[in-house]
């Protein structure tokens, strides 16, 4: 530090070099985050003047609400159903990736092969890329009891149509959730791998076995990770490309040119994922703080 | 499944690893089955050709390797031009994103300077906040700016901490540089650095691992991005690999006069589920050619990065 040079004192300096360092976000800030969030929430609560040269808001009250809930006959099953994919599929993933990840972490043969196969999802599991296979249903075919590859067709006959498409609707889930494990999967390595091998050992030499070290030391050492991910997860699926609703509230707001509309659809949208993180930072947090005591 | 993560503490026999150790490798091979197979899917449809994807005998090897679909689906997508354009934008972009991110992160991090709660705050929110709820009045502003039609709306967020995901990318920055030892820098203080040759010196060098992670999530995320192109860019001059990939799937449903005025196809049977897989793969191969050589770096920068919130 060399307050004399500078002429000011310590705490200002620090003040102006945080804010050097922050310059550019905060303008990013002003600019694409609290201009666009203020205005859309506003414009929820109204609708622009037909002409698009101009942005003016006409207030309407709670109009655009109303009509999302109670006329328009589209939005609240699309919410739904998107609410129920997220509940579904959240703690599906996080499952998954866990056990991959505790599986790519053990040395063994082909850990690299593995490794760069894992992240296949996630070079290949996004954006245009996925919606062209799951246009091909590539979800269903993967896994699937059809071709009679998996049971013969006389087996599945004796068991009947509601089995057979049970299971087949089991599969796919199985396979979206797989693709959608990518980014988690990594973090959750990452996080396995920082733990000290050290504590594995102390664990084995007072007698746990594998099942008691992975709930003991496992599990609260990626708890920071498991609420990093749930929330990655949770906002992943609410806003992902293939998404019914977003594509819903899109046309709203880009075809049909009804913004007011659109933006309270989006605003609502945008309270339950709220809800539903904050309900996941809760509960994970008071994990990671029960077992705080234990970690440190 | 927990049978499966036993098995590799030192201290059991050599035996008794050898059942779960199979276990184990079952199960991974499963899973990169599941992982591998549309991969292999879209290969192999892409080469073939009419008669084999309706050919209930062909599966997996096509008759003949088409390669003429790789030639239509480059035609419809117009390839040199989308893959110039998304080379241009996903460089751009990310090395944007690279610069504001790790700047924020790190501010957020080492200063503690007023509202910097409220930073972090903004952080949050905005990777909260999915970009549909607020794309309105960003178009709207965009429009007022003239960079509509412009790859501007790309780009400009990107070198302000924002753009795709880019508040995800600042909060990874900010974890990592949080884990980092505040020694370092103090010692470099000490002799007489001031904060950018620290910055540049000091940090970065130590810091490679976490840029190399939000590289390539950064390299992969804006070069598969299609919403916020297909919103603010429309002509098509300026088109993207991603949305030359839907015109792809748009021209299956043409009639076979328009297919010959606009993209001069005369073949009626030329377009079909194959050449869609071709213009996929065509999409994903940079990526993949990308990832073969920073695979490794990328993975170790993982492991590296302190997102595991010690």
């Amino acid at each position: 530090m060399k307050p004399k040079r500078l002429r000011m004192t310590a705490k200002r300096r620090e003040t102006l070099i945080g804010l050097f360092f922050m310059a550019p976000f905060l303008v990013g800030t002003l600019l694409c985050f609290a201009f666009p969030t203020i205005s859309s929430f506003l414009l929820s609560f109204g609708s622009t003047d037909t002409q698009a040269a101009g942005f003016h808001i006409q207030l309407t009250g709670l109009e655009n609400y109303t009509r999302a809930f109670f006329s328009d006959t589209s939005f609240v099953p699309y919410l739904l159903d998107s609410i129920q994919d997220m509940l579904i599929k959240t703690p599906l993933i996080l499952v998954f990736s866990l056990l991959i990840a505790i599986m790519l972490s053990k040395t063994m043969h082909f850990k690299g092969f593995f490794r760069v196969v894992a992240l296949l999802p996630f070079l290949l599991g996004n954006g245009q890329v996925l919606r062209q296979m799951m246009r091909e249903g590539i979800d269903t075919k993967i896994l699937s009891l059809g071709d009679g590859t998996l049971i013969s067709p006389e087996m599945l006959a004796y068991m009947g149509q509601d089995f057979f498409t049970a299971i087949d609707g089991l599969f796919s889930i199985i396979v979206t959730v797989l693709w959608s494990c990518g980014v988690q999967v990594l973090l959750f390595l990452a996080a396995i791998q920082s733990i000290s091998p050290a504590l594995y050992e102390s664990a084995h030499i007072d007698g746990a076995n594998e099942y008691e070290a992975f709930w003991k030391i496992t599990l609260p050492m990626v708890l920071p990770v498991l609420l990093l991910n749930a929330v990655y997860t949770i906002i992943n699926s609410f806003t992902d490309s293939t998404n019914p609703l977003l594509d819903y509230i899109k046309t709203w707001a880009v075809t049909k040119a009804d913004h007011g509309f659109a933006a309270a659809m989006g605003w609502i949208y945008f309270l339950f994922i709220l809800f539903f993180i904050g309900l996941v930072v809760l509960v994970i947090q008071r994990g990671i703080r029960k077992t705080q005591g234990v970690r440190r | 499944m927990t049978k499966a993560l036993a098995g590799t503490r030192p201290v059991l026999q050599k035996s008794a690893r050898a059942v779960p150790r199979l276990i184990l490798y079952l199960l991974l091979f499963g899973v990169s089955f599941v992982f591998v197979y549309p991969f292999l899917y879209m290969v192999s449809r892409s080469l073939m050709t009419n008669e084999d994807l309706n050919n209930f005998m062909v599966v997996w090897l096509p008759r003949t390797l088409h390669f003429q679909n790789y030639a239509t689906a480059a035609k419809l997508m117009n390839f040199a031009r989308g893959f110039r354009n998304s080379l241009l934008v996903t460089l751009v972009a990310t090395l944007g994103q690279l610069i504001s991110c790790s700047m924020a992160g790190y501010g957020l991090a080492r200063y503690r300077f007023r509202g910097r709660t409220l930073c972090f705050f903004v952080v949050i929110l905005a990777m909260i906040i999915p970009t549909q709820t607020i794309i309105v009045p960003l178009y709207l502003l965009y429009a007022k700016l003239g960079w509509l039609n412009t790859f501007l709306p790309l780009i400009v967020p990107a070198f302000l901490g924002y753009g795709l995901k880019g508040a995800l990318f600042i909060f990874i920055f900010r974890q990592f540089y949080s884990g980092l030892p505040k020694e370092l820098e103090e010692a470099s203080q000490i002799d007489g650095c001031g904060f950018l040759r620290t910055y540049a010196y000091i940090v970065f060098p130590v810091a490679r691992s976490a840029y190399m992670v939000v590289l390539v999530l950064a390299l992969v995320w804006h070069w598969s991005n299609y919403f916020e192109p297909s919103i603010f860019v429309s002509k098509a001059d300026l088109g993207l690999l991603s949305s030359g990939l839907n015109n792809i799937s748009n021209a299956l449903t043409l009639s076979a006069d328009t297919l010959e005025t606009v993209y001069d196809i005369n073949d009626n049977n030329a377009l079909n589920n194959a050449v869609v897989m071709a213009g996929t793969f065509m999409t994903v191969s940079p990526l993949i050619v990308m990832f073969a050589f920073l695979q490794r770096k990328f993975i170790q920068g993982m492991e590296r990065t302190g997102l595991t919130g010690e």
